[in-house]
């Protein structure tokens, strides 16, 4: 599905990213964990395409095509996801406004007609149940006035409504207390299918007790240096992150 | 028309024969005043004058005094500071201190020509009646230089005494700092019974490289005079400028500041306060020019109206073309304290960049109830609710001037002024 | 700004304004410029009585006083008033039945205004008036609306058929005398629409005038008239287009409104007059008087819809003389490519617990440069009056400006007066936002702007709220800051 080969990517001038090579398959969950700094957002917004990075080197391939190539929403029709860590509020714009013309923007781009305004108003009904969040938030503008976690849920509400083949999910735990967080696991656990992957960026292992991954990667200063399946999360819980970044520096000197 | 404007200045003909004598500014002179004699008195036709009418003011006609009588009162001087002292217009040497500052050049126009700076040209002073004026007839004023990498370590008082009567005051000044400098100017006033003066000051000032200037004014002239009063700054990249105008005694006041920010990452303040009563005038009108990116200015303004007094506030920010990543804040507040007050406000932008944060907010009514209504709860008489009201809502402008001393006796002028008892 | 953006930039100067398209209809015309003659010629045309010639022959001998206002923040090339034609109307072969014996070219025009005098109007219940080269052409609706009393109608016919009314409202609220524009236009204004309401009813429809200027070389100078009596409620729409033609064509109209005690007016203006083309040249000059008189209790409410026009010179204005009064301001602006707005509003706070409030939305893109212009004032016997302005810009691209000039005059201290004004670009997280979500950046403009106007959009009447959205997505097609 994600096929990320020796990525390099840099912002102002710097380089956040210094050849990462990663493999994601269909039905599989991605747990990328590191310090602060070693790149994970970087990860996750060059690959949705944000301007302000340029990737210097590398290739990403999405579902057998050059992800790099695409414009930010045609990844989006094609079906990559992100969900912000810090998501952005439009005023003015209803949330549901918004999200009927991103979901009939997508249908376009896939030959499909417009979604029909009942079936429309039934998905959001049923959608926004899996992560409980208040249809009346629906009709808001676009996370303005939104908690931190209702901002949060209203992510993975989104997610849930566009139906996405990879979602990823950028620190989606931080500033959510323990019930949003199971509420935001419980989510995403729904969504999870042999079909669609899921790449779940975090700072803490806790969320990864909720979701749980098939594989877990530490990056590092612009390189994943280390995988393993989910015990690995709990042993970097466990013993921070030295054990595996000191010898791997020492190796660099 | 021009007949009755020549008359403005009493004895014209004989004071040019004087200045004459100057040598090469005096051509600069003539064709100020032939420029001067052709612009017409401001209006409220005039959109820079929609709501002063000086059309009074200068319907009569002053004295232009070359020299002093000697000057006999006694001026209280601040210990912690420098002192200059001028008196009706005119530098007064052997009361002024001598500054001795490495790097520091400190005089009087008059006498020290070559640190005038010329005229920048605003929009806003183009042909403009009162600054034709100053370039006319002006005798003297402050003129202080620094030097790069110098500072003036303590503050500058510039004490501009008032002894006559029926004067015009052209007073021309100049604040010019090299880089990485540091000052702080107060100007202030002391009327000594002295009534019908009409005073028009142009300072000139320049903010290097990397400098910061604070420049206060504190505007008591007392009760019968008029006091037109114009700044002119440029500030070049990441300099900072901070200008406060606290006006509290005056027939008419009107302060023109005008600042460009013509070097990148260079900021400015501007705050004022002005206080009306009786039948006072007092006009504020400030102009920053955004020329390039990545400056900010944020002005304050608050006015506190009472008896038939009279406020203005306009102030216009411009950002040019270029000048992206601009912020540029302004906020005027007033309370009307009388039926008869009454408050203009006008705060303008005019933008041409598009990334820039832009915002200005004005409000004007009487102080809040609720918070009369609170203090009343506690016991407080409404008098004393009131003045404790309006002494909060001055004192956030006195908080932004940084020299404790002034702060400090504005605090007590603000106790005096609305008798406030205040628990130490 | 990245590059795919100045692309986008470089498209919204190539979009075009999509009804420009004249009409083939054979007109009676006075011939070109302006004197007592060409007055008399307008009025005997009217066939209107002795008393109105003369109130537009003094309007006219006091506008040969007047000179043109230059305070606007707009330039332009100042009009060649002898080169104007004053009148011009559809040639009339016979009076109009009904609606089936409009000329069909006419009735084509309206369709493609997208205004269908047939059936989409009466279907949802709208009243039109037609204004086409300042002569009303049909006014549908006229007989169910006089079973209330509603008289809603040209301003000819009022002058033929309710000419007490006229003589005794026209002027009341903007003076022959007022301005440049509105002096012109009392001399030689043509036609425009009237509506009457009697006391306590409420219109049970929204009233609808479509104005369209067809004929090359002519000036526009309607009149609407507006009267709400004691306790009454209309809502009145107003709309308006051109066809594309290269030289600049005058537009100065005047509106009246008065609310007497109690009663309420609503009146909402799309206007899409031809706003040149992207180098700017030809467009509509737009110099407007718009005044509305509050009694005590009343209501006034000016929605506005600016996309058009080459110049815009409009202040919508309320007094609010009686006590309790109420005025509101809800304006969009948009402008592009070279076009010029100046406008706002007044609110002139004379009775006591006046209230008005100012929501004002300008955006600006291409060369253009949209301007703020209002005042408030608080009269010296107005207590506790109470005024809340927020004055919002939307900047798109680096070449086009956007500026606020508010004034504000309070001479009562009970008064309380707030105002805000802020101006931003649409951000590029925002942008990115909506295209992580599949939205392309041109339809993730359109949102944002709509989202933007929100305030404003809500004001109109439904119907009239998604043609304005159109508008605006059509008028900023690619845009982006």
């Amino acid at each position: 599905m994600l096929n990320i080969k020796d990525l390099k990517a840099e912002i102002d001038g710097k380089e956040i990213l210094k050849g990462l090579s990663l493999n994601v398959n269909p039905g599989e969950i991605h747990a990328i964990m590191g310090p602060n700094g070693s790149g994970k957002s970087t990860l996750a917004s060059v690959l949705a395409g944000r301007e302000e990075y340029e990737v210097t080197d590398g290739t990403v391939e999405f579902l057998g095509k050059d992800l790099l190539d695409m414009a930010a929403d045609v990844r989006a029709k094609e079906g990559l996801f992100l969900a912000f860590q810090y998501p952005v509020e439009i005023p003015g714009v209803s949330n549901i406004n918004f999200l009927r013309t991103a979901l009939n923007e997508i249908r376009e781009y896939n030959n499909q007609d417009p979604i029909d305004a009942k079936d429309f108003l039934e998905m959001v009904r049923d959608r926004s149940k899996l992560v409980e969040l208040n249809t009346k938030l629906a009709n808001r503008s676009i996370n303005e006035g939104f908690s931190g976690g209702e901002k949060k849920r209203n992510e993975i509400f989104q997610m849930a409504m566009l139906n996405p083949k990879l979602g990823i999910l950028d620190e989606t735990d931080s500033g959510l207390d323990i019930d949003a967080l199971k509420i935001v696991a419980s989510g995403v656990n729904q969504l999870r299918s042999k079909e669609n992957s899921f790449l779940v960026i975090t700072h803490y292992q806790r969320l990864l007790n909720y979701i749980e991954p098939d594989f877990v990667h530490v990056l590092y200063n612009g390189q994943i240096i280390k995988s393993g399946d989910k015990s690995l999360a709990l042993e970097l819980e466990e013993k921070g992150y030295d054990w595996i970044i000191k010898p791997k520096e020492i190796e660099n000197s | 028309m021009s007949e009755d404007r020549i008359a403005l200045v009493k004895g014209e003909d004989r004071l040019l024969k004087i200045l004459e004598k100057q040598g090469a500014s005096y051509s600069q002179r003539i064709s100020s005043i032939e420029a001067w004699k052709k612009c017409p008195i401001p209006s409220r036709k005039d959109e820079y004058w929609k709501y002063t009418r000086v059309a009074p003011l200068l319907n009569r006609s002053y004295d232009v005094v070359l020299d002093n009588k000697p000057f006999t009162g006694s001026i209280t001087k601040d210990e912690d500071a420098y002192t200059l002292i001028f008196v009706d217009g005119h530098f007064a040497p052997e009361l002024s201190d001598s500054i001795t500052e490495k790097g520091v050049e400190i005089g009087n126009l008059d006498a020290k020509p070559n640190l005038g700076l010329e005229l920048k040209d605003f929009t806003n002073s183009k042909g403009d009646y009162f600054t034709l004026l100053n370039n006319s007839f002006y005798l003297d004023g402050p003129a202080i230089k620094i030097q790069d990498n110098c500072e003036l370590t303590k503050a500058l008082h510039i004490v501009h005494v008032l002894s006559e009567s029926d004067r015009l005051l052209n007073v021309r000044g100049s604040i010019e700092l090299g880089k990485n400098c540091n000052a702080k100017v107060v100007e202030r006033w002391v009327s000594q019974s002295a009534n019908d003066n009409l005073i028009n000051t142009v300072m000139n000032l320049v903010v290097g490289n990397d400098s910061s200037l604070e420049f206060t004014k504190i505007q008591a002239i007392g009760k019968e005079n008029n006091l037109i009063s114009q700044e002119f700054a440029l500030q070049e990249s990441d300099s900072i400028l901070r200008i406060n105008t606290i006006s509290l005694e005056g027939k008419l006041i009107r302060n023109n500041c005008n600042v460009r920010l013509q070097g990148m990452g260079s900021e400015c303040f501007l705050n004022g306060l002005f206080m009306g009563r009786d039948n006072q005038h007092i006009d504020n009108h400030t102009f920053v020019d955004h020329a390039v990116p990545h400056c900010q200015s944020n002005e304050l303004y608050k006015g506190v109206m009472d008896d038939h007094s009279k406020g203005v506030f306009n102030g216009k920010v411009i950002v040019q073309r270029d000048a992206q990543k601009t912020n540029a804040f302004q906020y005027n507040g007033n309370i009307l304290l009388s039926q008869n007050a009454q408050i203009y406000s006008k705060p303008e932008l005019e933008i041409y960049a598009d990334d820039v944060k832009c915002s200005h907010g004005s409000t004007t009514g009487q102080l809040d109830k609720e918070a009369m209504f609170y203090l009343q709860s506690r016991g407080i008489s409404a008098k004393r609710a009131r003045q404790l009201m309006v002494y909060a809502f001055a004192k956030e402008v006195l908080e932004k001037i940084s020299l404790p001393a002034i702060r400090e006796e504005l605090d007590r002028y603000l106790i005096d002024r609305y008798q406030i008892v205040l628990d130490t | 700004m990245s590059k795919k953006e100045d692309d986008i930039l470089k498209e919204v100067t190539s979009s075009d304004y999509k009804y420009g398209f004249t009409t083939d209809v054979e007109s009676d015309q006075a011939p070109r410029g302006l004197n007592e003659d060409i007055i008399r010629f307008i009025s005997a045309k009217k066939e209107e009585p002795e008393w109105l010639l003369e109130w537009r022959l003094k309007a006219f001998r006091h506008w040969l006083t007047m000179e043109e206002p230059t305070w606007a923040h707009i330039t332009y090339p100042k009009p060649d008033f002898q080169n104007i034609i004053y009148y011009s109307a559809p040639k009339k072969k016979k009076e109009l039945e009904s609606l089936d014996e409009v000329d069909p070219e006419l009735l084509k025009t309206f369709e493609k205004l997208g205004i269908s005098l047939l059936e989409q109007k009466r279907l949802t219940g709208v009243a039109v008036d037609v204004v086409m080269d300042s002569v009303s052409v049909k006014t549908t609706f006229q007989a169910s609306l006089a079973e209330k009393g509603i008289i809603f109608c040209s301003f000819s016919e009022a002058v033929q058929n309710h000419p007490d009314l006229i003589q005794k409202y026209l002027g009341k609220v903007v003076p022959m005398t007022d301005n440049f524009y509105a002096a012109l236009n009392s001399a030689v204004f043509t036609d425009g629409s009237f509506c009457y309401i009697p006391k306590g009813v409420r219109c049970p429809m929204e009233l609808s005038t479509y104005f369209r200027i067809n004929e090359a070389n002519t000036g526009q100078f309607e009149r609407t008239l507006v009267i709400a009596e004691k306790g009454s409620y209309v809502s009145y729409l107003e709309g308006c287009t051109a066809p594309m033609r290269d030289e600049n064509q005058l537009h100065a109209a005047v509106v009246e409104l008065i609310a007497l005690d109690d009663a309420e007016i609503k009146y909402s203006t799309v206007q899409n007059w031809y706003p040149g083309d992207k180098t700017g040249k030809g467009g509509i000059f737009n110099f407007v008087t718009k005044r509305g008189l509050c009694e005590e209790n009343a209501k006034i409410s000016w929605t506005q819809v600016e996309t058009g026009s080459a110049v815009t010179w409009k202040y919508p204005s309320c007094i609010l003389k009686g006590n309790n009064s109420t005025g509101e301001f809800y304006s969009i602006a948009v402008t592009n490519n070279f076009q010029q707005a100046d406008t706002g509003t007044k609110m002139q706070h004379i009775g006591k617990n006046t209230k008005s409030t100012i929501i004002s939305k300008g955006i600006s893109a291409g060369h253009s440069n949209n301007a703020y212009r209002g005042l408030v004032n608080i009269q010296k016997n107005a207590e506790n009056a109470r005024n809340f302005t927020q004055c919002d810009s939307l900047l798109m691209g680096d070449t086009c400006g956007a500026h606020t000039f508010p004034y504000i005059e309070v001479k009562n201290n009970t008064a309380k007066v707030e105002h805000e004004a802020t101006t931003s670009k649409i951000g590029e997280d925002q942008l990115f936002y909506c295209n992580q979500r599949g939205i392309d950046t041109e339809k993730a403009i359109g949102l944002i702007v709509n989202g933007y106007c929100r305030e404003v959009l809500s004001q109109l009447p439904m119907e009239f709220a998604v043609e304005a959205k159109k508008l605006l997505e059509v008028s900023l097609e690619g845009s982006v800051g």
